[in-house]
């Protein structure tokens, strides 16, 4: 079509018919006066007013009969041909809808100038809110009044009627204390009246779908109801919102994956990018201080994706009714044992993953923390996969009674024993369902990874995710799990490419499922880790950056997925030489951590560790003394004191003493940690280089160069760290450079020094981890009588190494290579 | 909610800049909801013979959504991205009410003159987005000036602040698309 070049002009846009026909609507609204006659009634005086409306006491002036309506007066103007249309269907529908709990639509029309009215029943009565408010209200009260409002719903969902619009000032309780809902079918009929239809919302109890502008079904009075029940819990600030102040919600994120739902509509409007606004899901801070069962009804009501919401209005007074009565509620999202009673009865197929989760707990019961976290992941997981319920149960039922003892004579099956003989089932048996077979190689993969056997479970995931890669229809939250566990698997240098592609992948089909969010925010944090194994830092705290940022959005601050990309975040900035702001992130995400998850948690212990050895390195003695006694304590009671685990403790804990000059301390805390992770095998290397690390530095300080060097160099061996070592590679090399100086082996220092030159020059040049490097060269310089490039070292390091006590040493070292300096200088 | 209120919107927007998608996606989705917001507010508060001040509608989007103290280069960054937001905002009412118009053919008893200009308007918005996406991937430089200028309102030195070019970069640019656009539209 033609194109007017005048209308190419600046603001072109919104000077035309259709913005500017959008807004003077407006212009035709006037306020009605007492005797002003609408339709058959006439107005008595006003009642209320909102953003929406003004609502008005009006009576019949037609004298047919005596009868008192509320009338309700539209802001918006009414679109003229379509209205009649409108009318008199949704006359019809509602004519049919009698129920105590709501009140009637008694009549509606437009005016000659295009305003719309509707007249409805009058209810005396105070707006839901403020009458639990003005009566202090008990909470069994407030849930009784929400039990009575989704029962009207539920009769007006039966004939197919949603109401679209519940909020506390449409929901009244009249002089009796019984509910009347206001306002059916009238949201309905602005929206297809308004040219901005979802304007006509009322923001603050919009559901996603709502914001979204698609189709609204009863699961969006679920929402609403929800939200509605939230505020009357002092979930939400029970404020109503007249005029449209600024919304809370409006600021909601869509992740850049979450638009994948909606990429068609919207990218087809701008190309480039699609967002939408949305409300965003009730975060475990402000759910708090409820109890856990009527927390867990509020979050199934209120979920963001309407598949995760309850079914019905029925279903939903009937959790409520079940907290009542102190009866199990089906949203809980519990404990095992709590699972296992609620399920077995509900949910068989999720009775599956639990069974797996106890079957494992069966040999790790030192980490009965984790594998709670396990059993609920497996319970919930399973619970979607309705339709495979039945050939996994069966599978994993023959898996545990194949382990019990009685099928043996008496001799014990262990797990791994069942293990094995699950993979062999899977792997002979007939399953053609390639979903269902997917699925048990992923649980399987899933097991050997708790168990720690990379081989086994790389294996395992691989074969899943090819066979759910060459089925076109297959589960996506099962294929974004797999690639997941697959790329978790893949940490060796080779692989890591790979890794990162299954990262991507496993993202995007998350974001497919807003529900998992805090799974995308796992695979984020795995990405950033393996970004910096590639000696990527900067890009590595950058995804780090967005991943915290996208766990506060999504899932609140107060959130433990929020707290763990905290604490990765801290800790790559703490390898960046951002002190200061790892220190305070480490705090507050242990102080969460600590809060949600309890002290004995593991991810908290981690997190305390974390925190203790920035405190360390800032001498802030006290702090960290507390804080690493109490921890060793949690560790050993969790993993027992011959675990890699503990020895991550004694790690920490002989640094502390080298540092608080403790050497003979330090030196058996060490050996101690180095002989746990020798004995315990194939896992922690990293831990062992850093180990020998800071074996190497307590005996230079003893000093025993010798012993030192054959620290360091026992750490640096390939065999057992792989070809790279990542940033510990270079502490590594420095420590052995500085002795090899000490013991006048300067060629040998030099090729060390060039090592740790290449793994480190990514840092930044003011890394501290730089700063000991000059001194170093400037060291070497001064060997080879360059006493200018000398100085220029020591000035470099001088510069970027901190004030704090972990540099102590360092700065002992610069101190002796500037006597040497100015000593050469007097004496040429 | 508490969450929404961590990262400030300047730091967002500095987010944005950095290229992170994320943080883009949610200053244009506060800046959607917020355009939204204010056509509303503006309906209801428009008097009889008040002008609507197109430029105003951005300005104070981001006035209301910065909440702390505005700073400038922020502010030009935010420009551009609300300028995204209103041409969004504005195709999906033109979308609305052609489908609108297609829809309800079948009741509508007469057509006024008002309806009859509101859909040759969305029509016409509808091809000059289409046309902008072409001009998109040839002239990406361009269809940013097109969506300041066009569907913001915004004036050169603004568009020139928002998307970091010289006003008079800006000037050349919207003059080369205005050409291109009503050529392609007539063609």
């Amino acid at each position: 079509m033609s194109i007017d070049r005048d209308r190419l002009r600046t603001g072109g846009a919104l000077s035309g018919a259709l913005f500017r026909g959008a807004l003077p609507t407006a212009t035709l609204q006037r306020e009605l006066e007492s005797g002003d006659v609408i339709g058959p009634f006439r107005i008595v005086s006003e009642l209320s007013r909102g953003g929406m409306a003004i609502v008005y006491l009006a009576e019949r002036a037609d004298g047919e009969f005596s009868q008192r309506v509320a009338l309700k007066w539209m802001a918006v103007g009414a679109d003229r041909a379509t209205a009649e249309v409108l009318f008199r269907r949704e006359r019809q529908t509602l004519a049919g809808l009698e129920h105590p709990g709501i009140a009637r639509l008694i009549d509606g029309g437009r005016t000659s100038d295009a305003m719309l009215w509707f007249a409805m029943e009058l209810v005396d009565g105070e707006p839901i809110d403020a009458w639990c408010r003005s009566r202090n209200a008990s909470v069994a009260t407030r849930l009784r009044l929400t039990i009575a409002l989704c029962e009207a719903l539920a009769f007006a969902h039966a004939q197919l009627l949603v109401h679209r619009d519940i909020k506390p000032a449409n929901v009244l309780v009249d002089r009796q204390g019984r509910i009347k809902l206001l306002d059916f079918g009238i949201a309905r009929l602005a929206d297809q009246n308004d040219l901005l239809g979802n304007f006509a919302l009322t923001p603050r109890y919009a559901s996603p779908e709502q914001w979204r502008g698609e189709s609204v079904t009863v699961s969006s009075d679920i929402y609403q109801a929800g939200l509605l029940l939230a505020t009357l819990l002092d979930v939400l600030p029970a404020r109503e919102l007249l005029h449209a102040a600024p919304v809370e919600n409006s600021a909601a994120p869509l992740d850049t994956a979450h638009d994948a739902a909606s990429a068609q509509h919207v990218t087809a409007l701008d190309g480039r990018n699609g967002v939408e606004p949305g409300p965003a899901p009730l975060s475990d801070a402000q759910l708090a201080h409820l109890p856990r069962d009527l927390a867990a009804i509020l979050r199934r009501a209120t979920a963001l994706s309407p598949s995760a919401r309850y079914a019905s209005m029925a279903a939903f007074a009937e959790d409520l009714a079940n907290f009542l009565a102190r009866r199990p509620v089906a949203a809980r999202d519990g404990g095992v044992a709590y699972r296992v009673s609620c399920l077995l009865r509900r949910q068989p197929i999720a009775v599956a993953g639990v069974l797996l989760a106890l079957a494992l707990l069966a040999t790790f019961g030192w980490r009965i923390a984790v594998e709670r976290d396990v059993a609920r992941q497996q319970a919930t997981r399973a619970s979607a996969q309705a339709a495979r319920a039945e050939s996994v149960l069966d599978f994993l039922y023959g898996l545990l009674a194949w382990a019990t003892p009685q099928k043996h004579r008496g001799e014990e099956k262990t797990v791994a024993e069942a293990l094995a003989y699950g993979v062999e089932q899977v792997r002979d048996s007939a399953r053609d369902q390639s979903g269902t077979r997917a699925q048990l190689l992923y649980m399987l993969g899933q097991a050997y990874s708790q168990r720690r056997e990379r081989e086994r479970s790389r294996a395992l995931y691989a074969e899943a995710y090819d066979l759910l890669r060459q089925d076109p229809a297959s589960d996506t939250l099962l294929l974004a799990e797999t690639a997941y566990g697959l790329a978790s698997q893949l940490s060796d240098a080779k692989d890591r490419e790979r890794s990162l592609a299954l990262i991507d992948e496993a993202m995007t089909l998350y974001a497919q499922h807003p529900e998992k969010a805090e799974r995308r925010i796992h695979a984020w944090r795995l990405k950033a880790i393996r970004l910096n194994q590639n000696g990527q830092l900067d890009r590595a705290i950058a995804e780090n950056r967005a991943a915290v940022a996208s766990a506060t959005q999504r899932l609140g601050r107060e959130n433990v997925a929020t707290a763990r990309a905290i604490h990765d975040l801290s800790g790559r900035l703490a390898e960046a030489g951002e002190e200061n702001e790892a220190l305070s992130l480490k705090r507050e995400g242990y102080e969460i951590l600590k809060r949600l998850e309890g002290a004995d948690h593991p991810d908290t212990s981690l997190a305390a560790m974390g925190l203790a050895g920035l405190l360390i390195d800032r001498g802030n003695y006290a702090e960290a003394d507390a804080l690493i006694a109490s921890d060793g304590e949690v560790r050993k009671r969790l993993w027992g004191d011959k675990h890699p685990e503990y020895a991550r403790h004694l790690y920490l804990l002989a640094s502390y003493q080298l540092q608080r000059g403790k050497t003979d301390e330090a030196l058996a805390t060490i050996r101690q940690a180095i002989a746990i992770n020798e004995a315990s095998g194939a896992t922690g290397r990293t831990a062992l280089a850093m180990q020998y690390e800071l074996l190497g530095r307590v005996e230079e300080s003893l000093p025993d160069f010798t012993a030192s060097l054959d620290a360091y160099r026992h750490g640096q061996q390939p065999e057992l760290f792989g070809a790279k070592l990542g940033w510990d590679g270079g502490d590594l090399s420095l420590g052995a450079a500085r002795v090899l100086r000490k013991l006048g082996r300067f060629d040998e220092a030099s090729a060390e020094l060039k090592h740790a030159e290449e793994v480190w020059h990514e840092l930044p040049a003011q890394h501290p981890s730089r700063g000991a490097l000059a001194i170093e060269h400037g060291f070497a310089d001064m060997a080879r009588g360059d006493v200018t490039a000398a100085r220029e070292q020591a000035a470099r390091a001088r510069t970027s190494l901190p004030a704090w006590p972990a540099y102590d040493a360092a700065r002992r070292e610069l101190a002796a290579l500037e006597e040497m300096i100015a000593r050469q200088r007097v004496a040429p | 909610m508490d969450a929404n209120n961590t990262l400030s919107l300047t730091e967002l927007l500095a987010l944005a800049r950095d290229g992170d998608r994320e943080a883009y996606n949610r200053v244009f989705a506060s800046a959607y909801a917020e355009l939204q917001n204010l056509a509303r507010l503006t309906r209801r508060r428009l008097g009889g013979g008040a002008t609507l001040n197109t430029t105003g509608l951005v300005h104070e989007c981001y006035l209301r959504l910065i909440k702390g103290r505005p700073d400038a280069a922020s502010a030009d960054h935010f420009l551009a991205i609300a300028a995204q937001a209103m041409r969004h905002l504005l195709i999906e009412m033109a979308r609305a009410r052609v489908a609108q118009k297609r829809g309800g053919d079948a009741e509508r008893v007469d057509l006024d003159d008002i309806d009859v200009a509101q859909t040759r308007d969305a029509e016409q918005l509808l091809a000059i987005d289409e046309l902008l996406r072409n001009l998109e991937r040839e002239h990406p430089q361009q269809a940013a000036v097109v969506e300041c200028r066009f569907f913001a309102g915004l004036s050169d030195e603004e568009t020139a602040a928002a998307l970091s070019m010289s006003p008079r970069t800006v000037q050349r640019e919207w003059a080369k698309a205005r050409d291109w656009l009503a050529e392609q539209g007539n063609a």
